[in-house]
């Protein structure tokens, strides 16, 4: 029945002209073949993309060249992940390559769906660290260069090869260096198919005093990319919780403190994992998710303390999504000190389309500070704020937490509009929560850090950007 | 630093089918719960694959009352498609409020197993107030990209949970799995007379043995009848006494939901004593539940790990 249920010419054309582009669809597409499938992702549509190859010949004096205005776009946006060895379903190194795919790049990258970036440019806040999002002219360049004919231009244009790092490398430490405490789950044999596990082990830190930390990044091995739908960490010492470390889900890169918050590790503590497998086609043995520290220096205590925790929305009383139905559920949140938030990250699974984040002041005033208007479950971005617009929050003012679910046939990611969904562990059940990193100020801090936002950008203390 | 929390929900359904009323006339956005009156949706957990290439689809339900019980007689307003499946889901569907994210939806209530070569939907279809709900229990899903109905596991679980296994006498090698394993015999009642429940469960995981923990349930039986449990079970020696408002450890009456945990030494070890008294003459199948919940690999949100037992009970009037 299985090997009857999934058949290589079932795979829809929607499918072949929007996920080959998403670094993550094998995630989802080789649960098909886990079940008994044929794996389809690397030959996904290419017969299509061929036939968009005879456009008109561009004329090389006036149009956009691959080698002068394509290929350095591809360098900072998607070699990163689109070369050989890499997440990406194809490699996008080479002139032939990207040729081949010229019409869907296009498509991906006009409708933003690439690169994977889901945080919408013209609503709320839009100065963030980490920020994957395309700037408009690329995008632009890139579907003049498509309808051009995907000229290739003058090799001698073409720059000079990036040098990417192992891909088993932290991707933070580009800008940190090396981590300074490196944290390896116990090792975990995922199987190549079944339901989803729930991998709990304790592993020390070897950290023996209270430190800040800088900046923090789990990451899954690269095999187990695939398999690893979340990996969270927590503090404990002596069996007791202290504190969350960090929250990592697909896609995701990491979380960088604020210049004079501290996050705490405390001395001699353990980490205590939460790390969510989800067998997906392909065995992983012996898989270990790891986490990098950076730290600050010893004598560094930091002003505030910033704490990384997980905000409701739904009240707690669970939800169903009807067949066929939508759902829109919110959380509201108000704190007993001022408040900066740091960082925002939306999570739910396959029915969640959208999510937003506002604040409800204690005037009535309601500020759109974050919306998600395509979410994809295939990647999860901790949206980090510039420093110098991070939110603000009085006593009194309300954190107003939005998501929207589409149990329907327009959710493209909907595995079966018959079904009633509800909360769940699992990747097939929901979620409706926020992970959000916050400062906890006090009067004074909050009132410092207006007064230095009020000042010319000049007279500012270093922002780290 | 304490985050004070308030929160609503707003749900807007869509209904599927043709003929079902439109919810949307009776839900409000941001809406107080409401405590009765309202609608229990059948679910869909997923499928086993079997060893003989049958395959287990498992089933719950989600009563969406806050405190209404809500029962369903089988027939038209609670049946299931093809009529050979029909028969074995329940008719009492009470209010659930599981811990994290296992939310208020009772998981893996009943299954019904299909032969390999089966093909199509079994459909289970409620009618509650005059809303119908239903649900497909399938093999594949018509996803645009996830194409595989969501595959349950019989194996052991990241730390070696597995199901435990439930036993009508102490030599009986024991079943486990959601399809759950019927007592051979139908006990005999009398309303206002109680009767003895006896069985065993054993913790199967991989790792430590654990306790069991036990709760039983009214699954089937006349409209407003209830069954009052009540536990013959010993608290276990470094029991600690429950929360404000929780059942103690100990003997004492048990309601639907609360459990008891299985001592796993002495002269009653993995054994189950509970009585069950009936109010209403009738057909009744009791629902017993054992689980290894509490471990870090068992919750009902993870959907493992339990297994259902069944007592048929025919009770006569005074």
């Amino acid at each position: 029945m299985q090997d009857d249920a999934f058949r290589p010419d079932a795979v829809v054309s929607a499918l072949e002209e929007e996920l080959t582009m998403q670094v993550f669809s094998h995630h989802f597409v080789s649960r098909v073949v886990a079940t008994g499938a044929v794996a389809v992702i690397v030959s996904l549509g290419s017969s299509q993309d061929l036939a968009a190859q005879t456009g008109p010949s561009p004329d090389p004096a006036n149009d956009v060249t691959f080698a002068k205005d394509v290929a350095p776009i591809l360098q900072q946006n998607c070699q990163v992940c689109h070369q050989p060895g890499a997440i990406g379903p194809m490699s996008l190194m080479e002139y032939q390559d990207v040729r081949r795919y010229a019409r869907r790049i296009s498509r991906m990258v006009e409708s933003r769906d690439m690169p994977p970036y889901q945080y919408d440019t013209d609503v709320g806040i839009q100065s963030l660290k980490e920020d994957w999002r395309m700037s408009d002219d690329d995008i632009a360049t890139i579907v003049a260069w498509v309808a051009a004919g995907s000229p290739e231009g003058d090799p001698a244009d073409m720059p000079a090869p990036v040098e990417w790092p192992d891909p088993a490398e932290f991707r933070l430490a580009d800008r940190f260096g090396e981590p300074d405490v490196v944290v390896a789950s116990a090792p975990y044999d995922v199987p190549e198919v079944g339901q989803d596990r729930w991998w709990r082990p304790t592993t020390p830190t070897g950290v023996t005093s209270d430190r800040c930390i800088k900046a923090v990044e789990t990451k899954p091995s690269v095999v187990g990319r695939a398999v690893a739908h979340h990996a969270n960490s927590s503090f404990t010492v002596n069996g007791e919780r202290a504190g969350r470390l960090s929250e990592y889900a697909l896609g995701k890169v990491g979380e960088i403190v604020p210049e004079g918050a501290c996050r705490r590790i405390p001395a001699n503590a353990d980490v205590t994992w939460d790390i969510h497998y989800w067998p997906n086609g392909v065995e992983v043995d012996d898989d270990q998710v790891e986490v990098g520290i950076w730290l600050h220096d010893e004598e560094y205590a930091g002003e505030y303390d910033q704490t990384l925790t997980l905000y409701f929305l739904n009240g707690g009383r669970g939800y169903d999504i009807a067949p066929h139905g939508t759902l829109m559920t919110q959380g509201f949140h108000s704190f007993d000190t001022p408040i900066r938030i740091d960082s925002w990250q939306p999570h739910g699974h396959t029915r969640l389309v959208a999510a937003s984040i506002q604040i409800l002041r204690k005037n009535g005033t309601l500020e759109m500070i974050s919306m998600v208007s395509n979410w994809s479950a295939l990647w999860h971005h901790s949206h980090i704020y510039d420093d110098d617009i991070s939110p603000l929050l009085e006593v009194g003012d309300q954190i107003v937490l939005t998501h929207w679910y589409d149990n329907t046939e327009n959710n493209r990611y909907n595995p079966d509009p018959d079904q009633w969904v509800g909360i769940g562990d699992r990747t097939a059940d929901e979620m409706a929560h926020a992970w959000m990193a916050i400062t906890h100020l006090d009067e004074e801090g909050f009132e410092q850090i207006k007064a230095q936002r009020s000042r010319p950008v000049s007279q500012q203390p270093d922002r780290d950007r | 630093m304490k985050s004070l929390t308030l929160m609503a929900v707003c749900v807007v359904v869509i209904p599927h089918s043709a003929n079902a009323q439109d919810w949307t006339q009776r839900e409000f956005p941001l809406a107080p719960p409401n405590a009765l009156g309202n609608i229990v949706a059948p679910y869909f957990d997923g499928f086993y694959p079997n060893e003989d290439g049958t395959y287990t689809l498992s089933f719950g339900f989600l009563n969406r009352n806050d405190s209404e019980l809500i029962e369903i007689e089988l027939g038209a307003n609670n049946f299931i498609e093809p009529a050979e499946f029909d028969g074995v889901q329940p008719t009492s569907f009470p209010t659930v409020r599981y811990s994290g994210f296992g939310g208020p939806r009772e998981r893996g209530a009943f299954a019904v197993v299909v032969p390999a070569d089966f093909e199509g939907d079994v459909w289970w279809t409620l009618r509650t107030n005059g809303y119908e709900t239903k649900v497909p229990g399938r093999l594949e899903s018509p996803g645009q990209i996830i194409r595989g109905a969501y595959e349950l596991s019989s194996g052991p679980m990241a730390a070696g949970s597995l199901r435990p296994t439930i036993h009508w006498s102490e030599d009986d090698p024991g079943t486990w799995g959601v399809e759950g394993s019927w007592m051979p015999e139908t006990l005999s009642a009398t309303v206002g007379e109680p009767i003895d429940l006896s069985f065993w469960a054993r913790d199967q995981g991989e790792r430590e043995l654990g306790t069991i923990n036990v709760s039983l349930w009214k699954f089937q039986g006349p409209i407003g009848a209830e069954i009052s449990f009540e536990s013959m079970v010993e608290a276990l020696p470094d029991a600690r006494p429950a929360r404000r408002g929780a059942r103690q450890p100990g003997p004492g009456p048990l309601l639907t939901r609360q459990t008891v945990k299985l001592p796993l030494e002495g002269p009653h070890a993995h054994h189950g004593r509970f009585t069950a008294t009936f109010d209403t003459p009738g057909e009744y199948v009791i629902r017993v539940k054992v689980d290894s919940f509490g471990l870090t690999d068992s919750s009902p949100g993870h959907q493992c790990c339990w297994s259902n037992g069944y007592i048929r009970v025919s009770v006569t009037g005074q």
